[in-house]
């Protein structure tokens, strides 16, 4: 079942183009210049129930402001979009009864009170029945022990344990829909896991349908079975993770240790490799730590056993590592216009 | 119906219990209101003393005193930095936080601010209208009016109220409202009786600046207090002046809301 649809959403913004110099703060003033920045670009599609949706792009994408029209906040310049038979800009306090929004940087919870007064002012805000509200802190309780935390005031909550609240405090309502925008930014690598294991297991839990914006590859790897790929405010990859993989995951890297390596040997190495194999795209060497060579080879090009057979043979391989090229990579590779 | 309020209630007290948490602000809000009116003090003295008379603009120095010093407290009661909220919460994008909670942002606001001005009436403006009243040995006289000065408080309450929140939405179109801030407090200081009790205007001004909504929020009440000459028809004319404001102020907000959502951007990624 579709929750989210969009249709060629587009935001622009009138900025102020400001000049330069003393006398340009002075015209500012008075003559105010102004451009379009089109911050989302005519961007479609459909989510369905229960996902967890990877809402990638490099900075300044336009991810936020697509989550902000998302959450009714802001008003589209053109463009249809339905969600869970509202539109959000339109109903926003009917709307918004039934999403859940957490921005990395922002609060949901009163930061001067103990966790547990928001709590309380939520269940009121949402009006959400004593069963639910039971339930649910007995179930966030349960998986993450967050008793421990509630008679604390937010702002002097840990930046982990802060996250884990404004996630429990965004879920008290059972909603449809939520939006996580870099829910894991600035967290260390133990508290990420805790965070990431809280939404795999509320959206296992209560099917809730997820929108993560995030920098971070392992939550994509870890939490998302789609991913959505934007930039300059347009649509550039939506599909499942394995595609993506596999579109743009041919790649292989391996790192060799050949005892001391030189920039001579490296460029005969590179000869006979284009000599024997002929490969369509140049193959990329690189000297790590005087020992390590370490290559990047494309598998539709060339077979992984062939040069490595190859390679054996040849040289004095001491040591030998395959690695997978990471998801990070090829989206940076993406978003410097590989994919173009 | 009580059920869909709740929400306003608990928004009321937790803004009572976050201003509870800085006990110094309010410590050092009663000093420097003291500081404040012995300043006031001391200039109508002179000011009294050099003039020769007793009475100036049919008020005597004790009626001005007591005029200030009530008309002061009322104005430390209406501290709520409501616009200042808003556009705090503008500038750093928080507001996208107040949007995407289902409930009235006027109402939540005004809930909000209803809790400041509980916790100020208790903890500051009680203290400091009875030091004040101790120190320079004032009095009023406490009769029916006193019920009248409650109800005017309240209608003051929504007045001023309003005047903050509509200057807190024009930073959904300026983000920093800090010039807008002080020149609203400029403006409201020197127009409605806070400062200088409205007889010292000259009469056609005086006239004119009764029926702004300035003295609706401060002379109208204080006059209750201290005018023991008022008749039926002088109330009927001061409330028909605060709800004329009320209203008009409410509808008025309720358009600008509609405008300023439109065209707000929210800060920050």
């Amino acid at each position: 079942m579709k929750i989210i649809e969009l249709e060629h959403l587009s935001k622009h913004f009138k900025v102020l183009e400001r000049r330069e110099g003393l006398k340009g703060i002075v015209k500012d003033l008075f003559k105010p210049r102004h451009k379009i920045v089109k911050a989302v670009n005519g961007i479609s599609m459909d989510i369905n129930q229960g996902e967890i949706v990877g809402f990638v792009g490099p900075n300044g994408a336009g991810k936020s402001t697509t989550i902000k029209m998302l959450s009714g906040v802001l008003k589209p310049t053109s463009g249809n979009l339905l969600i869970n038979n509202y539109l959000p800009y339109k109903q926003r306090k009917d709307y918004v009864k039934n999403i859940g929004v957490v921005i990395g940087n922002r609060t949901m919870l009163w930061w001067d009170l103990a966790v547990i007064e928001s709590f309380k002012l939520l269940k009121e805000i949402y009006q959400i029945s004593d069963e639910v509200y039971k339930e649910n802190l007995e179930l966030y309780n349960k998986f993450f022990n967050l008793n421990a935390l509630y008679s604390t005031p937010v702002r002097k909550l840990s930046l982990g344990q802060k996250m884990l609240c404004e996630i429990a405090a965004s879920f008290l309502h059972n909603p449809k829909l939520i939006f996580l925008d870099e829910p894991t930014i600035g967290l260390d690598v133990a508290v990420k896991e805790k965070v990431r294991k809280l939404i795999i297991s509320l959206n296992k839990i209560k099917k809730t349908t997820i929108i993560l914006t995030t920098h971070d590859i392992g939550d994509i790897e870890e939490l998302c079975q789609r991913i959505i790929l934007i930039d300059h405010g347009k649509l550039i990859y939506d599909g499942s993770i394995r595609k993506f993989n596999q579109i743009f995951g041919a790649y292989r890297t391996l790192t060799l240790e050949l005892g001391n390596i030189d920039e001579i040997s490296i460029e005969n190495i590179n000869k006979e490799i284009d000599e024997v194999f002929k490969p369509k795209e140049p193959i990329i060497l690189k000297k790590k730590e005087n020992i390590w060579l370490t290559l990047t080879i494309n598998q539709d090009d060339i077979k992984l056993m062939d040069i490595f057979n190859f390679l054996m043979k040849k040289f004095p391989v001491k040591d030998i590592k395959i690695e997978e090229i990471e998801l990070e990579r090829v989206i940076k590779e993406v978003y410097e216009g590989g994919l173009k | 119906m009580l059920n869909k309020y709740k929400k306003y209630f608990l928004i009321t007290k937790n803004s009572i219990l976050t201003t509870a948490t800085y006990r110094f602000h309010f410590f050092f809000s009663i000093i420097s209101s003291i500081l404040y009116f012995i300043i006031y003090y001391f200039l109508w003295y002179s000011i009294y003393n050099s003039s020769g008379n007793t009475i100036l603009n049919g008020m005597t120095f004790s009626q001005v005193i007591v005029y200030i010093c009530l008309a002061y407290s009322i104005f430390i009661l209406f501290k709520t930095w409501t616009e200042w909220g808003i556009s705090r919460n503008i500038i750093s994008g928080q507001i996208m936080m107040d949007l995407v909670k289902p409930y009235n942002f006027h109402q939540a606001n005004l809930a909000n601010a209803l809790g400041f001005v509980l916790f100020n009436f208790i903890c500051i403006t009680i203290p400091v209208f009875l030091i004040i009243f101790t120190m320079f040995n004032s009095t009023i006289i406490f009769g029916i009016n006193l019920i009248f000065f409650a109800i005017s408080l309240c209608f003051a309450f929504l007045i001023s109220f309003s005047i903050d929140y509509s200057i807190g939405l024009t930073s959904f179109y300026t983000e920093s409202i800090w010039g807008i801030s002080i020149t609203k407090e400029v403006v409201i200081m020197a127009l409605s009786g806070t400062l200088i009790p409205l007889s010292f205007f000259p009469d056609s001004i005086e006239l004119i600046l009764k029926f702004l909504p300035f003295a609706a929020m401060y002379h109208i009440p204080v006059n209750i207090v201290i005018n023991s000459t008022l008749s039926i028809l002088d109330y009927f004319i001061m409330f028909s002046i605060q709800l004329f404001w009320i209203i008009f102020l409410i509808i008025l907000n309720k358009y600008f809301f509609k405008h300023a959502i439109k065209v707000v951007t929210i800060n920050g990624g």
